[in-house]
């Protein structure tokens, strides 16, 4: 025990004052944090006010969470219907049951398994949120809030993956139309702010359609925002394709393998081994991305805070507002990072099939 | 090889073939709609008035002015805040950096909690706490301004510091302060040409006299008048004011940039080869010294095509500022503009070539920055005056 505590001081020693300046340094960091940290508590937690009818509650120097506990339901589903909001649970739920089967070893051709999402999702997501045959209708409208934030970036990431591979193998294939019309398309996207593309959904896309066909907003949206994430998606791919050594290649040549066979067997594989991390990090950002619906009118997670505090009852609660968005933002993207890094130790673990070059 | 070579190019063929057909059907669908709404086509409405106002201009603007001019007003604005974000990104993101690559735990520690933090949250959440937050809740109201004395006045309503009024004498000290700085930045690479050469000569005090020449003339021509900001009851009648929206875009989109540039920079430095450091130091440098001369030059090679991509980033991310009423391209523009005209074509083709021409002048600045520290090396190779040893 006391071996501990001596090594325990000399770590400190060690790691926070081992020159003079060193320790004037950590003695004003620690004091400008415990200052920070004292402030933040007593905001926060001490003084702070958890339940009340509106903010006649607020105190001066505490947070009024209890705008949140209020809202909460808003912040989660948007303005759906109360009694509806069943229907978006059982929406995830079958969403979030639809991965199972990327467990299970009997099932080879996990590609499938993707496909079969692509085809499902929209199907749940239009049948349960927007409600018809049987169900009460709801406008598209009213979707928001976190559901809203979560549906468009599971759709566009869902999408952007086939697009961007695609672009990917386009850009390095030889045949100059295709490699010539991958390159325009990702420096076109890439090159230009996601707004202007939502603009671009929301505004223009609507003359380029006959007048009786139109397509709900949302729909525009996902579409466009495929099209940008499909364009950055395509460069962490292609990074992940120059990574794989020229022999991949000419091995699976010479044992007959067709161009798809080859990149669906033996290179695709391989990259999306090496881009594990990088399309952890693509995600966050797609996610991150969303927030910019709220610029055209749509009522995301972050889009909900504006309107929430402009409730009579609590007006003026913005800062609470943006702390609680940006907590949940903050959660989902660190739960992803951490996520992304667990695969990418997994798979580097993996044992290597014939040994390494 | 015949029969590859035939499927090759009728597959290319039916590609351009369907995405003809695909843009003819859109073309022929926007001209229906555009003349059963009446709105008609072209760039003509840029010569119309514009006829809404502008918060923030760079260069002169009325209400009579053109649709032209607001897109010259909202392309300068957007340049402003993505020239002073480019330069805060960088130096955060410097410093935070070299901070996680510190010995003391303390300091590394602050840096990713830094790191981890602000990255994980939006950018658009950045801009609309710093503007909604930090703003519009926690500054003090007009009549109760934070001041620094005479000089800084912070409230609501932004960030009023002097404003400096040219004077007759204000043109040669433009013209002086921009020879100066080539000046002082010639020395520079002279020196260096020197240390490759093996000569090794002290070229500062030449440096240090240029900038004592600068603050000479300075003190005695006056060339810029510095009032204070004066309070009258309802504004300052006096001073520069930074509006909260620039200021909030800037700091949000510095500090969120930043954050990326720091792993930039800890990475590269960290890619240095540990062979480099142990040389300097048998070599007798201090850690500055180390830092300056040995590992950064190089670290910069690695650093340089991350660090490019998130300029380009910040560039793009300037357009936030539309939700906090900054008065940028888009906000000005594909906003305002294209409300007022109902061009929607029109104006979001011009915007998004704009945006697409910054992006591409950028990467090519920063190519040619890369190709000429690369260069160095074979430089250095090449020369035949260099002693080998």
């Amino acid at each position: 025990m006391n071996d501990k505590i001596k090594n325990l001081l000399k770590a400190i020693k060690r790691d926070y004052f081992n020159s003079p300046f060193n320790i004037v340094l950590s003695l004003v960091i620690l004091y400008l944090a415990a200052r920070l940290g004292i402030w933040l508590i007593q905001w926060a937690f001490i003084n702070a006010v958890w339940s009340g009818e509106n903010r006649e509650v607020a105190v001066k120097n505490g947070s009024t969470w209890a705008f949140i506990r209020a809202k909460l339901r808003f912040f989660i589903f948007g303005f759906y219907p109360k009694e509806q909001i069943w229907r978006i649970i059982i929406t995830f739920l079958i969403m979030a049951l639809s991965f199972i089967p990327y467990f299970m070893k009997k099932i080879r051709h996990k590609v499938l398994v993707f496909a079969s999402h692509m085809l499902i999702w929209p199907i749940v997501i239009i049948f349960f949120l927007s409600g018809g045959a049987g169900l009460e209708k709801v406008s598209t409208n009213d979707w928001g809030g976190l559901t809203l934030t979560l549906i468009l970036s599971a759709l566009g990431l869902l999408y952007s993956f086939p697009i961007g591979i695609a672009l990917a193998l386009g850009r390095r294939s030889p045949k100059p139309v295709i490699r010539g019309l991958s390159v325009a398309y990702i420096e076109f996207f890439r090159g230009i702010p996601l707004i202007t593309i939502l603009f671009m959904a929301s505004v223009v896309v609507p003359f380029f359609l006959p007048p009786q066909i139109s397509i709900d907003k949302i729909i525009r949206v996902v579409i466009g925002m495929t099209c940008f994430q499909s364009a950055y998606l395509a460069e962490v791919i292609r990074g992940g394709l120059q990574s794989i050594s020229k022999g991949q290649y000419e091995a699976s040549d010479s044992l007959g393998f067709g161009f798809s066979l080859q990149q669906y067997l033996i290179i695709l594989p391989q990259v999306l081994k090496v881009t594990v991390a990088n399309i952890g990090g693509i995600s966050i950002s797609f996610l991150k991305d969303t927030t910019l619906v709220l610029i055209i009118g749509m009522f995301d997670l972050l889009g909900m805070v504006s309107p929430l505090a402009s409730d009579s009852n609590w007006l003026g609660m913005e800062p609470e507002g943006y702390l609680f968005a940006g907590l949940i933002y903050w959660i989902i993207c660190f739960t992803i990072s951490r996520i992304t890094n667990r695969i990418e130790e997994k798979v580097h673990t993996l044992p290597e099939v014939g040994g390494t070059t | 090889m015949n029969r590859t070579k035939t499927r090759s190019i009728t597959i290319q063929t039916a590609i351009i073939i369907v995405l003809i057909a695909i843009f003819t059907f859109f073309g022929y669908n926007y001209i229906r709609n555009i003349t059963s709404r009446n709105i008609g086509i072209g760039f003509g409405f840029m010569r119309e008035t514009a006829g809404f106002s502008i918060s923030q201009t760079l260069i002169s603007y009325t209400e009579s002015d053109t649709f032209g001019r607001t897109f010259v007003i909202g392309l300068l604005n957007t340049l402003v805040a993505s020239i002073i974000g480019i330069v805060l990104a960088t130096l955060l993101g410097f410093l935070i950096g070299l901070m996680r690559l510190s010995k003391n735990k303390l300091i590394h520690n602050v840096a990713v909690f830094y790191v981890e933090t602000l990255r994980n949250i939006p950018p658009l959440l950045h801009v609309l706490f710093w503007y909604q937050v930090v703003f519009l809740n926690v500054l003090p109201p007009f009549k109760e301004s934070f001041k620094l004395g005479d000089w800084l006045y912070i409230n609501v309503r932004g960030i009023t510091i002097p404003s400096f009024i040219p004077q007759t004498s204000a043109t040669s000290f433009r013209i002086l302060f921009f020879v100066s700085i080539v000046a002082i930045f010639y020395i520079g690479y002279v020196k260096k040409k020197m240390v490759l050469r093996g000569v090794h000569k002290k070229l500062w005090p030449l440096q240090l006299a240029i900038i004592l020449a600068l603050v000479l003339f300075t003190a005695i021509a006056k060339p810029f008048q510095i009032v204070l900001p004066e309070i009258t009851k309802f504004k300052f009648s006096s001073g520069t004011t930074i509006r909260p929206e620039l200021f909030s875009v800037v700091v949000a989109l510095g500090t969120y940039t930043s954050t990326y540039i720091s792993e930039a920079v800890r990475s590269s430095i960290i890619a240095v080869p540990k062979g480099q450091l142990e040389a300097a130091k048998s070599l007798g440098f201090n850690r500055y010294r180390r830092l300056q001369l040995i590992i950064i030059p190089q670290a910069m090679r690695t650093m340089i095509p991350p660090v490019t991509n998130q300029y380009l980033n910040l560039i793009k991310n300037t357009s936030l500022g539309m939700a906090v009423a900054y008065p940028d391209l888009t906000s000005v523009f594909a906003g305002t503009t294209l409300n007022q005209t109902g061009r929607a074509l029109e104006v979001m083709s011009l915007v998004m070539l704009t945006y697409l021409s910054i992006s591409l002048v950028t990467s090519l600045l920063m190519n040619w920055y890369n190709r000429s520290i690369i260069n160095k090396k074979g430089e250095l190779l090449e020369k035949e005056e260099v002693p080998l040893e």
